[in-house]
């Protein structure tokens, strides 16, 4: 019961982490659009987010809801890749 | 200045605490100080986290993250800089699948009128200085945990 506990909160806690990244990754998306003086559009599902930035003068960047799932399985594949790597390769300190 | 040992691991304030603040005691209030034990408090967690499997593992767990997210905010910067120097619009897809697009902007003023090459230079320039900035940034990302082992006696 303990085990499957402290599992589920590390499970949960991965999620979150996840969350938070992307939610970082698409903050930093809109301070380089801002930066760069380019248009940003996020279309998911029937949602759409639009973000312009007074004068822009570049290109308008449209990302869509495969990318957004591309990028989550992104982070967690290599999130999950140095996790076992590390805990595979460790070794007690002499 | 002794309540920056409050920022060292328990075990560690519970084995050196007392002889750490007899010697913080004996040491100048200055500013150099505080940043040795804030640096130090920072080799004594990484040397905790590294002394257990579970805490390493979720440290790397945390650096895939930072790394995965670098890769992404590149790879974005990467995809202006190429749409810049292309005519037309740019649409990013892996058979049906789109991922996104790039449309360049039509206006064109001519009181803003340049050459194309210079256009293209002087428009590439912020964009040429995050994507090295980021490049810094995932180099040392990707660097420092060898540097923190290196660091570690």
């Amino acid at each position: 019961m303990r085990g499957a506990s402290a599992a589920i909160s590390a499970l949960l806690l991965s999620l979150v982490t996840v969350a938070i990244a992307e939610a970082g990754l698409v903050g930093l998306l809109f301070v380089f659009s801002y930066v760069l003086k380019i248009g940003l559009r996020f279309d998911v599902g029937s949602t759409s987010l639009v973000f312009t930035s007074g004068a822009y003068t570049g290109p308008i960047v449209q990302l869509y809801g495969p990318s957004v799932i591309a990028s989550v399985l992104f982070i967690v594949a290599c999130a999950l890749t140095t996790t076992i790597w590390t805990f595979r390769q460790w070794r007690p300190v002499k | 200045m002794k309540a920056l040992l409050r920022l060292y691991p328990r075990a560690w304030r519970e084995r050196y605490g007392s002889e750490m603040a007899a010697l913080v005691d004996d040491l100048p209030a200055e500013i150099g100080v505080a940043l040795d034990l804030l640096v130090g408090a920072g080799a004594a967690y990484a040397m905790a986290v590294r002394a257990n499997r579970i805490l390493s593992s979720a440290a790397a767990y945390l650096h895939g993250v930072c790394v995965a997210v670098l890769l992404q905010a590149i790879a974005f910067v990467t995809l202006v800089l190429v749409s810049q120097q292309s005519q037309g619009p740019m649409i990013i897809q892996l058979g049906p699948i789109q991922f996104g697009s790039v449309v360049p902007q039509s206006v064109f003023r001519i009181s803003q009128l340049r050459s194309a090459l210079v256009r293209t230079v002087v428009d590439s320039m912020p964009v040429f200085g995050l994507l090295a900035s980021l490049l810094v940034i995932l180099v040392l990302v990707l660097a420092a945990p060898r540097l923190v082992r290196r660091s570690l006696p």
